[in-house]
């Protein structure tokens, strides 16, 4: 992102420093939604058996 | 030979005396042979009838005689004898023949004025037994709240024995009776005693029980001795007295532990009830229960808070990682070279790529490529 925001950087450069942040992104939020998932599963289980 | 002295001829021809003609026959040798006379001893066991006539026994240490004083002569005197007063009494000794049983016939009664001798035996023992300490209440020791074994002093065939053992058996019937015999009344009863009281010494019981059934004050003369209450005194478990009478008060009474009023009351004192029991045990069961209750729903109360917290604490985790996502995603998009080019500007690259980013790097005549928001196109500089 600061590699991005630096200004003597080439569009390709950017374009791939760009590409590789929307994977980096969408894999974070990947691991958010398994994160989420699994604090309610876990919820889900311990209420279960009580 | 006079017939009314005859004694060793039957009156039948079977040569056997009927009940009735012996008693007739002693009757009238009593009253031949003792004329009226007067008569020295305590009066006990003092009964006025409704009929106004007076029955009671005298007695010495040794020996007592019933005794009736009719309405009509004792209709003269101030008031009935106190129990245990020494008197005169004048009287005729006959037999009642109902009952074929010697008595005195009182027409006359007079207080000695001094108290009866056995009275003042008592007293003087007594005295002799608080002097050594023996009738100190901090000398009374507490009864065992729950017995193993109770020893009881008394005569095997007695109705005591017997009384007691019916309450032991319906309150605590956990506790074992350990019968140590003795002779409770009459010759030799106070060597009797005496000896089963030492013996407790060697028994391994929590309580004893020293007792006799009921009957008269006279028989009480055992548990008067001095040598017996202190021989109480010397044993070394607790000691509950059942003398098995309400209003007389023996030395043995006083040194005990606990006076009862009788043997059952004796084994009353000497037992927890086991109803009573029960009913608390399961009320310590009730309390257990709810303080354990009480203690585990303390405990579900903190563990839900702890686990109010752990999912608080992971959902602000999460809600602070989406938030830096979002706010990376926004920045990313921000700076996204894409809109550049959305925007009309053009990326323009030589053959290897390289970005041609000034007039001296685009010489006339040179090919490049051009890149603009939808794709590449090739281009020539003129």
């Amino acid at each position: 992102m600061r590699k991005l925001e630096a200004e003597d950087l080439d569009l390709d450069e950017a374009l791939k420093l760009f590409e590789e942040g929307v994977e980096r992104l969408r894999a974070a939020r990947e691991q958010l939604t398994q994160a989420e998932v699994q604090v309610k599963k876990a919820l889900k289980g311990e209420g279960s058996s009580r | 030979m006079g017939t009314s002295l005859d004694l060793f001829g039957a009156a039948s021809s079977e040569g056997a005396w009927t009940v009735t003609e012996v008693t007739r026959r002693a009757r009238s040798v009593i009253e031949a042979g003792l004329p009226p006379l007067w008569v020295r001893g305590e009066v006990t066991g003092f009964k006025a009838w409704r009929s106004g006539h007076w029955y009671f026994s005298l007695r010495d240490k040794a020996s007592q005689i019933r005794c009736v004083m009719f309405s009509g002569d004792n209709r003269r005197l101030p008031s009935p004898p106190p129990e245990g007063t020494e008197v005169f009494a004048f009287a005729r000794p006959s037999v009642y023949e109902p009952k074929g049983e010697f008595s005195l016939t009182v027409t006359e009664l007079l207080s000695t004025e001094q108290g009866g001798r056995w009275k003042l035996a008592f007293e003087k023992a007594k005295a002799a037994l608080l002097k050594d300490g023996l009738l100190d209440p901090a000398r009374k020791r507490r009864l065992p709240p729950f017995p193993r074994r109770i020893a009881v002093v008394t005569s095997p065939d007695g109705a005591a024995l017997r009384d007691i053992q019916v309450v032991m058996a319906r309150r605590w019937p956990l506790a074992e009776l350990v019968l140590v015999a003795a002779k409770v009344q009459g010759e030799g009863a106070e060597v009797s005693v005496c000896a089963a009281l030492a013996r407790l010494a060697k028994l391994e019981v929590d309580v004893a029980i020293v007792g006799r059934g009921g009957g008269a004050a006279e028989d009480l003369w055992t548990f008067n001795s001095e040598r017996v209450a202190r021989a109480l005194a010397a044993v070394p478990m607790p000691v509950i007295s059942a003398v098995g009478h309400e209003t007389d008060i023996t030395l043995c009474d006083l040194v005990a532990d606990l006076r009862a009023p009788t043997p059952s009351a004796a084994a009353e004192a000497a037992t927890p009830d086991r109803a009573e029991v029960l009913v608390h045990i399961t009320h310590l069961g009730e309390r257990l229960a709810r303080g354990l209750k009480q203690r585990s729903q303390r405990m579900v109360d903190r563990l839900d808070r702890t686990g109010d917290r752990l999912i608080g604490a992971i959902a602000a985790r999460l809600e602070q990682a989406r938030a830096l996502l979002t706010a990376h995603s926004a920045q990313l998009d921000a700076l996204s070279p894409l809109k550049v080019l959305a925007r009309g500007y053009a990326v323009a690259r030589d053959e290897n790529g390289r970005v041609l980013k000034r007039v001296k790097q685009l010489p006339s005549g040179r090919d490049f490529t051009l890149r603009v928001t939808d794709g590449e196109v090739d281009a020539r500089v003129r």
